[in-house]
């Protein structure tokens, strides 16, 4: 796959790099992992494998080889030759076919899986970007125009129903499967999302005011955000007493409060510690909504218990194990 | 909140979720060579036996994390006890319950000693002459002060291989640049409040720079990717700007 | 477009306002009324050589018509900047010819910056947005006037 255009953001990120934190050597990987395990599905790839992770305004790529992708994610308006490519199913390209994206209006994201992988060397047991390190993905940076990807052979398994899609291509530079993952995002193109979140380690430092509010008002993501954290704006919350934070370990999702009262959500390229009084954790589920969220718009948490957001969490996971079953009844 | 005692100090931890897929378990509340003595006993008793749906740990000042997978733990809990549909967070801090209780924290850990090469001044410390004004010493005193120190790593983090030391001398703490650099060279020494430190990749930062070491603290390909690690003792010794080159040319670590 | 009645009307507004232009836009049309243009040699009474605008100006909107103003859209949510760096040149001036690939200015989001292009051949006519503005996502930054 050749970069024509690289687009605002892309960059290839696994499920990231674990085992490492406590070399101070952070997790990064995807943003949306709902999405990304998804996209590996559909085209029969192992669930962490790498993709490549379109941010906002999408690159223009040169397919050189006969692939088989699947994109997800927001829609960025995935087109080739001026018709539109569906999303949330296996899709066969023809070689030297050019895949263009365009700009989202909903939501922020987008992913695209490649059959077979993206040869990528793995750093660290990941295929994952560490942009401050320079290392991991493609050269330790986004790809830039003139970039050129290999795809790795796909496995035995993968053949036959890579087969029967082709055999569906007559004149066309592209052919889709017409079964699909319903869009399991549920993107409203509202202003407002709600991010449910459980109690953090400092709640209780801070006023009682700060705890209401946190809970009441709404927050807006500013410009000053990125794939470390998404800085919020909002009514300032401050703690009871002025405390010093010794560091501790944060991870993606967890909501900080720096002295200047306004939100930090952490996020995919955290640091591994922190020492800033953490009022919240983002449900794991919802780090999905949040990563398909963008500057100019307006959160608002929602409180839940540790309960519920564990039991939200073993629901996706046995969602994605009967998509995994229903794909596999289709593929094979 | 789950508390239990140290059968020898009477102390206690806590436990704490961080989110629905990790749990801190608290040693204190002080930068404490005790407080550390623990963390890093219990750190090396995880490592050696890691729980079935454990995904890492990280250590800090007077805490370890460990992250874990709730579908995991639940379904091995399950099988074990025929399901009774208990918290992941409640499986996993029992567990780690039972280890504590089994822990001997107060074990001396053997204890690594690295030395590190530094280049002072000139360049590389651009902060160097600034420091020792504000502290009405000469260059060579606060060199001699950064080098007789020992100093413990309690913890790595902020960035990869990154030590947080402590031990510093009270007589060279200086506060950080009031405007930070928009970027600091990799190997770069610094000081900032009582703090002291190598920036193992290159970052923005504050640190008042006294000089620069040319070996890596952060070393990708390696097993093990940082040079230092939580309970190492660092000692810095100065080196002349010839043998900074030869070190650097020689690709010795 | 604007009947001669109501320029009319228009024209006796400003006349005895204490305005001295009035820019006006109805449907795609844009008029554009100054007074006290003096024309040269000429003593004649404002409202006599106001009169003589009304019909200048229908001319040009009707010609304006013909021509194609395309707006350019941001393709992102973000703050709009015109130039590469603060205290550099604008990327575009008005009254600047473009091409479909002229970078025309930049929209910082999420600390990425992304390139704006014409996207058609003109010439730049109106900027619609400041610089340092927060754009949401489809707002017109510029207008240019296509053949």
């Amino acid at each position: 796959m050749e970069v024509l255009k690289a687009g605002l953001f892309t960059s290839i990120q696994d499920l990231g790099r674990t085992g490492y934190q406590k070399y101070g050597v952070i997790v990064s990987g995807v943003m949306d992992a709902f999405s990304l395990r998804i996209a590996n599905l559909l085209v029969g790839n192992p669930e962490p494998e790498a993709v490549m992770e379109i941010t906002m305004v999408g690159p223009h790529l040169k397919v050189k080889k006969n692939t088989m992708i699947a994109i997800t994610g927001a829609d960025l308006s995935p087109m080739i030759a001026g018709e539109r490519v569906p999303m949330w199913r296996p899709v066969y390209i023809t070689q030297d076919t050019i895949l263009q994206f365009g700009a989202c209006k909903i939501g922020c994201r987008t992913y695209l899986a490649v059959a077979g992988g993206y040869n990528i060397k793995a750093v660290m047991g990941s295929k994952s970007t560490y942009l401050r390190a320079g290392i991991g993905g493609f050269s330790g940076r986004a790809l830039s125009k003139g970039d050129v990807l290999q795809v790795l052979p796909v496995k035995d398994q993968q053949r036959p129903f890579i087969k029967k899609l082709q055999k569906n291509n007559q004149t066309k530079n592209f052919v889709s499967s017409l079964w699909y993952v319903p869009e399991p995002l549920g993107l409203a193109s509202s202003n407002n999302i709600v991010i449910r979140v459980t109690r953090g380690n400092e709640f209780s430092l801070f006023d009682a005011a700060s705890q209401k509010n946190f809970f009441e008002k709404s927050f807006q993501i500013t410009t000053q955000s990125d794939r470390m954290g998404y800085r919020l704006s909002g009514d300032a919350l401050t703690l009871e007493n002025p405390t010093e934070m010794l560091s501790e370990a944060v991870t993606f999702g967890t909501i900080q409060i720096p002295p200047d009262g306004q939100p930090i959500i952490l996020l995919a390229d955290c640091q591994t510690t922190g020492g800033y009084p953490k009022i919240a954790q983002v449900a794991r589920v919802d780090l999905t909504i949040l990563a398909q969220s963008k500057p100019g718009q307006l959160i608002h948490f929602s409180e839940i218990s540790l309960q519920e957001a564990e039991d939200l969490y073993i629901k996706r996971e046995i969602y994605l194990q009967k998509i995994k079953r229903t794909i596999a009844l289709y593929v094979n | 909140m789950i508390f239990s005692e140290d059968r020898c100090i009477n102390e206690s931890i806590t436990m704490m979720p961080l989110g629905e897929t990790g749990i801190t378990v608290s040693f204190g509340k002080t930068i404490a060579q005790d407080i550390h003595r623990q963390v890093k006993a219990f750190a090396n008793y995880l490592e050696q036996h890691p729980f079935l749906g454990m995904v890492e740990y990280i250590t800090s000042f007077c805490s370890v994390t460990v992250y874990y997978d709730p579908l995991q733990v639940r379904s091995i809990a399950h099988k074990q006890t025929g399901g009774s549909g208990s918290l992941s967070y409640q499986i996993v801090a029992g567990i780690l319950q039972e280890m504590f209780a089994m822990v001997n924290l107060n074990v001396e850990n053997k204890t690594n000693l690295v030395r590190i090469p530094v280049c002072y001044g000139g360049e590389f410390g651009q902060d160097l002459e600034y420091v020792a004004a504000y502290h009405k010493l000469s260059v060579q005193n606060v060199i001699d002060i950064h080098t007789s120190g020992r100093y413990l790593v309690y913890m790595i983090g902020f960035a990869p291989g990154f030590p947080y030391v402590g031990g510093m001398s009270p007589q060279i703490a200086t506060p950080r640049r009031s405007s930070p650099r928009l970027s600091i060279p990799k190997g770069s020494v610094g000081i900032a409040g009582t703090q002291t430190g190598v920036y193992p990749i290159e970052t923005p930062g504050g640190w008042q720079l006294i000089g620069r070491t040319p070996l890596a603290l952060f070393q990708p390909d390696s097993k093990i990717p940082s040079l230092l690690q939580a309970g190492d003792i660092i000692e810095f010794y100065s080196i002349t700007y010839e043998e900074y080159q030869a070190y650097e040319k020689g690709g010795c670590s | 477009m604007f009947t001669i009645e109501e320029l009319k009307e228009l024209i006796g507004i400003l006349d005895k306002s204490s305005l001295e232009r009035l820019e006006l836009e109805q449907e795609g049309t844009k008029l554009i009324l100054v007074k006290g243009v003096v024309l040269k040699n000429q003593e004649a009474p404002l409202l006599e050589s106001c009169q003589t605008s009304p019909e200048i100006v229908n001319e040009k909107l009707e010609q304006e018509s013909e021509i194609d103003l395309h707006k350019i859209l941001s393709p992102v949510v973000g703050t709009f900047y015109m130039a590469a760096e603060p205290g550099a040149k604008p990327f575009v001036t008005i009254g600047q010819k473009v091409l479909p690939e002229t970078v025309v200015g930049v929209v910082e989001v999420m600390k990425l910056f992304n390139e704006v292009e014409a996207q058609v051949e003109g010439e730049v006519v109106e900027i619609l947005a400041k610089d340092g503005d927060f754009i949401e996502y489809g707002q017109p930054l510029f207008l240019i006037q296509t053949k």
